[in-house]
């Protein structure tokens, strides 16, 4: 047959359009080795092509990844990559010492309106399949820790992200050190992310049994502020939450000054919070909010806000929050050929996230049964005794098999 | 708990409504100023008075007409935070359908201000939380309190057996100063030298040294008698020597480092006119 032929001989390129879930399709593309053209990238905007962020992006995955080739359109409006391998090799006349293995990606100012998490996710998607491990420090003018309005926060990251990828047992090595905080816009910041613990293939997940919230931890910052502040917070989003729970607590951080910013000006102060809920059975959920620059927001606002935004994240429901499927959803798909399940809330589905799916079907490897779960009675460890009933649905993935490509099998 | 079910729906509506907010008020101060400022919601709705119920305990059992409001309302509070009085309120209600009246529904509002006691949050928490790694939720708590339990258990009869041990080790050591009929210091002066030879094993001076002439005696006269006590041990020795008796050997005095006199002197080498001199030994040492 021709079109087989044709297939193995020069590897057809998936398509894509428009700058809609550009780093998933990336981190897709890159898992499974496929490559991809995305085309009409913000054609018909003022401002064509890629954003700042995006080709910073681009860089990160090239300083992770070995023989990927990217090709950018001169309006930046098409891009084609086809991945190379995940790993990064240190240059050979410094391969002793090990500072030269630590990757240093600097964030151009241009890029701070979004915060470091943006790189951070699916850089940790990556990870588990690498070669060798990833030691990343993030700096420059545009690395923002705090929490920006459609980047969580590092403080979530760490706390509710991280922990995620102990449902596939990886455990081991992993770090997350927020060495300087800095808020948006202005950046200035420093995060090192030590993602030590590669394995062949993640193990089939079952996550049917929500539990129950159990314990609330948070993290409250200022940058250049004062430290009076995170009272404040604390007390707003004490007043929301006391009445659920026993077991909350908040803890402060206080930075004196905020880093500066490019040519010695002063960076940008500001105070967020960062809530994140266990439940029984080891089920994350996470509500985050900062101050911004557009917008006066008072501590109170901001203390109480987050709160209830961790209150509605609850009662979505489910195993996993909205901000850790698409995580959860590609370690699912890079797992072995078997059926995974993951119980969800009907508010985590999203229009992102069947994108998402869209996404990995498209990739080939998208086989997602979806089922009304009838509560969690049968189970063992006390559900909601069938308050959640109608309110959850059953995700089944089938995973791929694909696994880690580039390590040695032992 | 039948008993205090009873007492609850026994309670006299009106007649202690004005002595229980008295009451709950001296509660509330003290709750106050102990816990800070709270705002109490009602706790439970205003019940209406029911005469059937309230009446036929009354006749019942006499005991519960000596139940005071004090004690009712003492107990009241209760009701908000814990599960048990609910559920003996559910149990009250059964008892009303007994009475085959129909059954007022009775609204309880949970009254939130008042929490239980705070999270217990250990430091080791903190650095699990807040260190760069991801907080793991897997259990370590629970582990280590299982720990700290386990000894507990026999934890009170082996500090018991330590003290019996500590007061006979005290009584063998002691028993020469003891009267032998009963087993009691036998004088003042008795008493007294146990507790200097308590003093003296726990590291204190003997008594004799603080107080008699010895403790006065001149620097040079001091000096001699070391000197002197030396050189009897000396000729001890010596003759021990010659007459081939094997004495114990004696320990090896470590020899501090001479160091430059003052603070801020070179720790290694010597400082001689503007310069370090190291010799062979100490290049030697630092080579190592």
């Amino acid at each position: 047959m021709p079109s087989k032929q044709s297939l193995s001989a020069a590897p057809q390129s998936l398509t894509f359009t428009t700058s809609t879930a550009f780093r998933h399709r990336l981190v897709q593309a890159t898992l499974t080795g496929k490559p991809i053209r995305i085309t009409s990238i913000r054609s018909s905007s003022l401002t064509p092509g890629l954003r700042p962020h995006e080709v910073s992006f681009l860089r990160l995955l090239d300083a992770l990844t070995n023989g990927g080739v990217f090709q950018i359109s001169e309006t930046g409006t098409t891009l084609f990559y086809k991945p190379g391998l995940i790993g990064h090799t240190p240059s050979p006349n410094s391969a002793t010492s090990s500072a030269s293995k630590v990757i240093k990606h600097v964030i151009s100012a241009e890029s701070s309106g979004r915060g470091v998490t943006y790189f951070l996710e699916p850089t940790c998607i990556l990870a588990p399949f690498s070669k060798s491990p990833f030691n990343i420090i993030f700096s420059g003018p545009g690395c923002v820790t705090s929490s920006t309005e459609q980047d969580y926060s590092v403080d979530t990251f760490r706390t509710a992200i991280l922990p995620l990828y102990s449902h596939f047992n990886i455990i081991a090595k992993l770090e997350c050190r927020i060495i300087k905080r800095s808020c948006s816009p202005g950046g200035g910041g420093e995060v090192s992310l030590t993602f030590g613990h590669q394995i062949r293939l993640p193990p089939t997940l079952h996550l049917r049994n929500p539990g129950r919230i159990k314990r609330i931890r948070g993290v409250c910052y200022t940058v250049g502020v004062s430290s009076g502040n995170n009272q404040r917070m604390i007390h707003a989003a004490r007043e929301v939450l006391n009445q659920f729970i026993n077991d909350i607590y908040i803890y402060s951080e206080t930075v004196g000054h905020a880093p500066a910013a490019e040519n010695g000006k002063r960076g940008t102060p500001g105070f967020g919070m960062s809530l994140v809920a266990t439940s029984s059975t080891d089920c994350l959920y996470s509500a985050d909010w900062g101050s911004s620059t557009e917008v006066i927001r008072t501590p109170e606002e901001i203390g109480r806000g987050c709160a209830l935004r961790l209150v509605e994240e609850i009662l979505k429901g489910g195993c996993v929050q909205r901000i850790g499927m698409k995580t959860v959803v590609s370690l699912m798909m890079m797992g072995s050929e078997d059926v995974g399940r993951v119980v969800l809330g009907k508010g985590v589905v999203e229009e992102e996230f069947v994108g998402h799916l869209r996404d990995w079907k498209a990739f080939g490897c998208g086989e997602v049964l979806v089922k009304e779960w009838s509560g969690s009675e049968g189970l063992a460890g006390g559900g909601m005794g069938g308050m959640d009933e109608g309110q959850l649905i059953s995700l089944g993935v089938v995973g791929k098999g694909v696994g880690n490509v580039g390590r040695k099998v032992a | 708990m039948p008993s205090r079910k009873r007492k609850r729906d026994a309670e006299p509506p009106a007649a202690g409504s004005t002595s229980r907010d008295a009451i709950s008020a001296i509660f509330q101060r003290h709750f106050e100023s102990k816990f800070g400022a709270v705002e109490l919601n009602p706790v439970v709705a205003p019940r209406k008075p029911k005469p059937s119920k309230s009446q036929k305990p009354q006749s019942s059992d006499p005991e519960s007409s000596e139940d005071d409001s004090t004690q009712s309302d003492s107990e009241e509070p209760n009701l908000s935070s814990d599960g048990e009085s609910v559920d003996e309120e559910g149990e009250g209600d059964d008892w009303d359908g007994l009475d085959s009246n129909p059954p007022q529904p009775e609204v309880i509002t949970y009254d939130f201000s008042r929490r239980g006691p705070p999270p217990s949050t250990k430091p080791s928490s903190h650095r699990s939380f807040m260190s760069s790694k991801p907080p793991s939720s897997i259990t370590a708590p629970t582990a280590s309190a299982y720990k700290q339990k386990q000894p507990e258990k026999d934890d009170e009869s082996e500090t018991l057996n330590l003290q019996n041990d500590l007061a006979l080790h005290r009584l063998l050591r002691e028993s020469h100063l003891l009267d032998q009929k009963t087993l009691s210091h036998s004088s003042a002066s008795n008493r007294q030298k146990a507790i200097e030879s308590r003093i003296q094993s726990l590291g204190g001076t003997p008594l004799v040294k603080l107080t008699n002439s010895d403790s006065k005696i001149p620097m040079h006269i001091r000096k001699g008698m070391a000197k002197k006590e030396a050189m009897r041990v000396e000729k001890k020795k010596k003759v021990a020597r010659e007459n081939g008796i094997v004495v114990a050997k004696e320990k090896k005095k470590k020899r501090e480092r001479k160091r430059e006199g003052g603070v801020g002197g070179p720790s290694v080498g010597k400082f001689k006119r503007g310069a370090l001199v190291l010799s062979k030994r100490d290049v030697g040492r630092m080579r190592a």
